[in-house]
C-alpha cells in the first residue's frame, strides 16, 4: 500500500513539474482558433452585447451560438430547412432559409424563437442597415424582390419589385 | 449593403452592379436608372463600401478587385487579387479580403483608393472552402466559415504574444523569451518585435519608460520565438521587462505582461506570474514532494530497523 502511495506521489510529482499550458493552450492566446459547428456553415454574424457569434449551418438546419470569451458552442438552435444567411440586430437575430417563406427571429438573450416574418420563398440575402431596417433580398432568373422589415416591430414595412429579367449570382 | 448616410443600396447582380440612389424616398430600391448603373466586366462576388460611402470595392469572378469612385461613377482601378469570398472595409483605411485560393485573409491599405496596396496576409491553414467574413472591431477579431471543415475560424487582428518569461542567468545577465504563434496578425513589412527594459517599476503599456530594444523588424516567419540574452546589466538591481509586437494590419501594438527580475538572486525568475506558470500546480508540487519525502523517510527508517 505504501509502495503504491509512493508511486502515486512520484507520478504527481512528475506531472506537477509541467505547466498546465503544456497540456491545454488558452484559447484566448491563440492567433487563429478553429471551432467545430454544424454541417456546412455558410454565414455568420456576431453580437457584442451577449458576446456571441451566431453561425448558420445550412446542411443540418441549425444555428450554432458560440461564446466568444470561452470559444465554445453554448447553444444549437433548430431552424427551418436550408438556412442561408443571418443578420444580428440590437435585440434579435434574423435567419433566412431558402426553402421557407419566413425570416425567423430569435431573441439574443434567451436564444428562443421570437417569431417568424413571412417573406418570399428562396430568399438569397439579408442586409441590416444601421438604422435598424432589415432588407431581405430575393433575386431569381427573371425577377427580384426586396422586402423591408422594421426591426422595432419585426413586421414588413415595404416590398419592392426589382430587376425584371436579370440574372443573379452571389 | 446600405450606406446609412445616403440611404443608397448596393447589390451584386449578374454582370452589372446596380446602385440605387434614391435617398429622398428613404428606402432601398434597385432600379435601372441609367445614372445609377455601372457595368462590370465580370460577375461580382462580394462588395464592400468604405465607411465614408465614397468608394466601393467589388471582387469579381475573374479574380479582380474593382475600385469604384461612387461620386464620379467610374472605375479607378482593378487589381488581380484571386478568388475573394468576403470583403470588409474599415474606418481606418483597411480592406480585409477573404481569399479562397490562398486560404488566407489579405489586408489592403485603402487609405488612398487610387493606390490600393496589399500590406499583409494571415494564413488560415488548409481548409477546403471558405465563406463569409465578419470583422468585430470591438474585439479585434475576424470570423470566417470553413464550409466543409464544419467549423468557424476566429482570427485575431492584433499581434499575439502567447508566452513571455524572464530568467536570471548570471549576476549581470537576464534571458528573455517570448513566442508569437502562427497567424498572429503580423505583417510582412513594417512589423516590429522587441522589448522595453527599465529599472522603473512603473513600466506599463501606458507608461513606456526605459530603453526600447528592437529585436526584429520587417519580415518575420511565424511562429516566431524571441530568445534574447540581456547582458551588461547592473548587479543588485531589479529590472522590469515587457515584450511588444506591432501590427500594420490595424496599427495596433500588443504587449506582454511586465516581468521583473532581481539580479541579486541568480536562477530566480521574474516575480510576476509568467504565462505557463501555474500556482495550483506549484502547490501540488510541494504537496507531492513533501509526501514523497515522508514516505521515503519512513521506509528508510523501517529498513534500518
Amino acid at each position: 500500500m505504501k509502495k503504491k502511495l509512493s508511486y502515486l506521489l512520484i507520478v504527481i510529482l512528475i506531472l506537477s513539474m509541467f505547466p498546465m499550458s503544456a497540456f491545454a493552450a488558452d484559447p484566448a492566446e491563440e492567433a487563429v482558433t478553429s471551432i467545430s459547428v454544424g454541417d456546412v456553415p455558410t454565414a455568420l454574424d456576431f453580437d457584442n452585447s451577449t458576446n456571441t457569434l451566431w453561425v448558420v449551418n445550412s446542411n443540418d438546419s441549425s444555428v450554432s451560438v458560440i461564446d466568444l470569451s470561452t470559444r465554445k458552442v453554448i447553444d444549437t438552435l433548430s431552424v427551418g430547412s436550408n438556412p442561408h444567411d443571418i443578420a444580428i440586430g440590437s435585440k434579435y437575430a434574423y435567419v433566412i432559409c431558402k426553402d421557407q417563406d419566413y425570416v425567423y427571429v430569435y431573441d439574443l438573450e434567451t436564444r428562443e424563437e421570437a417569431g417568424a416574418i413571412q417573406v418570399q420563398r428562396y430568399t438569397n440575402k439579408l442586409y441590416l442597415a444601421p438604422d435598424g431596417t432589415l432588407y431581405v433580398l430575393y433575386l431569381g432568373e427573371n425577377a427580384g424582390w426586396v422586402t423591408e422589415i422594421d426591426t422595432t416591430t419585426n413586421s414588413v414595412s415595404k416590398k419592392h419589385s426589382i430587376l425584371e429579367n436579370s440574372t443573379f449570382m452571389m | 449593403m446600405v450606406d446609412p448616410d445616403s440611404g443608397t443600396a448596393y447589390m451584386a447582380l449578374g454582370e452589372d452592379l446596380f446602385i440605387d440612389n434614391h435617398p429622398d424616398e428613404g428606402y432601398l430600391m434597385v432600379d435601372y436608372a441609367e445614372n445609377a448603373m455601372i457595368s462590370l466586366t465580370a460577375i461580382p462576388s462580394c462588395i464592400a463600401l468604405d465607411p465614408n460611402g465614397t468608394h466601393m470595392y467589388v471582387a469579381d469572378d475573374e479574380d479582380y478587385l474593382n475600385v469604384i469612385d461612387l461620386y464620379a461613377g467610374q472605375f479607378i482601378e482593378d487589381i488581380d487579387v484571386g478568388d475573394i469570398r468576403g470583403l470588409v472595409a474599415t474606418e481606418d483605411g483597411r480592406l480585409y479580403a477573404l481569399d479562397g485560393t490562398s486560404k488566407s485573409i489579405r489586408v489592403f491599405d485603402i487609405s488612398d483608393p487610387t493606390a490600393v496596396s496589399e500590406i499583409s496576409s494571415v494564413g488560415l491553414g488548409d481548409p477546403l472552402a471558405l465563406n463569409s467574413l465578419a470583422l468585430n472591431e470591438a474585439r479585434n477579431e475576424l470570423y470566417v466559415c470553413d464550409l466543409y471543415g464544419d467549423s468557424v475560424k476566429i482570427i485575431k487582428t492584433t499581434p499575439t504574444i502567447s508566452s513571455a518569461s524572464l530568467t536570471v542567468v548570471a549576476s549581470d545577465k537576464l534571458n528573455l523569451k517570448a513566442a508569437l504563434p502562427l497567424g498572429s496578425a503580423m505583417v510582412e513589412d513594417s512589423s516590429e518585435i522587441g522589448y522595453y527594459i527599465s529599472t522603473d517599476s512603473k513600466l506599463s503599456p501606458t507608461n513606456l519608460v526605459g530603453k526600447k530594444v528592437v529585436v526584429k523588424e520587417g519580415n518575420a516567419d511565424f511562429p516566431y520565438a524571441l530568445d534574447e540574452a540581456l547582458s551588461g546589466l547592473d548587479k543588485d538591481t531589479t529590472y522590469y521587462v515587457m515584450v511588444y509586437a506591432t501590427s500594420e494590419i490595424n496599427n495596433s501594438v500588443a504587449y506582454s505582461q511586465v516581468m521583473s527580475a532581481n539580479l541579486a538572486a541568480p536562477g530566480n525568475g521574474g516575480n510576476v506570474p509568467k504565462t505557463g506558470d501555474n500556482s495550483p500546480m506549484a502547490l501540488l508540487f510541494l504537496i507531492a514532494a513533501a509526501g514523497s519525502a515522508m514516505v521515503l523517510l519512513k521506509r528508510t527508517k523501517n529498513e534500518s530497523n
